[in-house]
This record gives structure tokens, sequence and C-alpha cells, in this order.
């Protein structure tokens, strides 16, 4: 039985049979415009940053859902919010 | 006349350390990573004859481990992000044949790193040890990860909602 709720804040990886790879931070909530599935997803980015498990064009594709909606997060914010 | 080429396989393979152990598992012995592109045996020099052949891989497959499969040592050249298959045109359909296997190995091994890498890391972030679930659909292969620190937050709010 999993021990993670649906409703709960969590990340999910997959790879599928080809190696593609996503990401999606679920059930974080957005305040101030920042999407807090990006505090989420620090440590694997770090992992991913520090190990350089995954490069190029294996890179994650990065997907925040919120409640109803999916809140894709451009490049350049996602910058700005790193900073 | 026996050649090496590049292979076509539809497989992504990016991390050479992940695909020495990935081939390991398809029985391939003796693998190595390399850096710098080493050169690989041809079908002459394996039998003894003088190598007609300068190609060079990052990963080496060598012959003495794949003789049932193949004619001559195979490999893996980083081309950008990417390794990319070189082999002997003759195995070529042969290890085509194999990249599905390849990859699901590869898959799993590449999952397996992510995970301890990210239970090292949030340990190291003080976010608590994470809760990790990992299953696996079809080939698909899906690992979530709950934090305890964010789950007591979103239980806090809703507390201060149910309270308002």
């Amino acid at each position: 039985m999993s021990q993670i709720n649906s409703n709960q804040p969590h990340i999910v990886i997959e790879i599928d049979s080809k190696g593609n790879l996503t990401t999606q931070a679920n059930n974080y909530l957005t305040a101030k415009g920042v999407c807090a599935g990006e505090i989420a997803t620090k440590p694997f980015e770090q992992a991913l940053a520090e190990k350089k498990l995954i490069s190029g064009s294996d890179k994650p594709k990065r997907q925040y859902h919120s409640a109803n909606n999916v809140i894709s997060v451009p490049k350049q914010q996602q910058q700005h919010i790193q900073q | 006349m026996s050649h090496f080429t590049s292979i076509q396989t539809s497989n992504k393979l990016t991390s050479p350390d992940l695909l020495v152990k990935a081939l390991a598992d398809l029985g391939f012995k003796d693998v190595t990573a390399h850096e710098t592109p080493q050169a690989l045996a041809d079908y002459y020099q394996v039998r003894g004859g003088a190598a007609r052949s300068t190609q060079k891989a990052n990963v080496i497959v060598p012959w003495t481990s794949n003789k049932t499969r193949c004619s001559s040592d195979f490999g893996y050249l980083q081309q950008g992000e990417e390794l990319l298959l070189v082999a002997d045109d003759m195995d070529g359909k042969r290890l085509q044949n194999l990249s599905d296997q390849l990859q699901q190995a590869y898959n799993q091994h590449k999952i397996s790193a992510m995970e301890a890498e990210i239970i090292a890391t949030a340990t190291k972030l003080n976010k608590g040890t994470p809760i990790v679930e990992r299953t696996q659909v079809d080939g698909k292969i899906c690992l979530k990860i709950a934090y305890p620190a964010d789950i007591r937050q979103q239980n806090q709010q809703i507390q201060q909602q149910l309270r308002r």
C-alpha cells in the first residue's frame, strides 16, 4: 500500500521504456507567483547538478501542478527564483 | 569487408558508468569506461592480425566477453551528450535487437542512482528523510518522493483553513 497520499505534496519522476525522463511536483500551492514546487524539487535539481547523472537532451521536463491546473515556469523565471 | 560503423538505435544513454552496469546486467564482462576515447580492436586484430581500423570509443565491450554474439569489440562513443553505438557492420542487427533490453537495464540503474542521490541530498539539506516509492508498469519506472516537512506544512495550512 502506498505511503504517499495522492493529495499530499510529492514529486514524481518517471522514466519510460525509451529512456525519456519527466518530473512533476504535485499539490504544491503557488504563492506570490513563485511555485512551491520549485523549492520541493531543489534537492533533486542539486543532485543532478552535482553528480551530472542526466544532462543535455535528457534534462527533465518540469511541470508544476497545483490543485486544478498545470503551471509551467519559464526558464528566465526559474533562474530568477534560484537567485 | 569488415569495418566499424555507427549504428542507429533508439537508446538514450548518457552516463558511461551507468552504461557499464547495464551492459554487465546483459552478460557483457570486463566492460570499461574511458574519459578519452580508446581504440576498439577490430575483426582482424582480435584474430591475431594487424588492425585495419582506428575507431575509438568511450565505453568498450571487449571481444573476449561478447564473441558469442559479435565479431569484434564494440563500444559507445560520446557524441555531445549521448553515447552512440559503434560496432562492426556485421554485428549491427544483433546489437540493435539488444537495444530495448539495454535501455531497460540502464533505466533501472539511472533511477537507482537518482534515488540514492535524492535521499543523500535531502538529508544534507536537512529536509528530513524522504518517503520514496518505486513502481514499474510496462517498462515505465515511476519514483514518487514526499518530504515529511512538506506534508506537515500542508496539514498546518488545512488546519488553519478549517479554523477560519
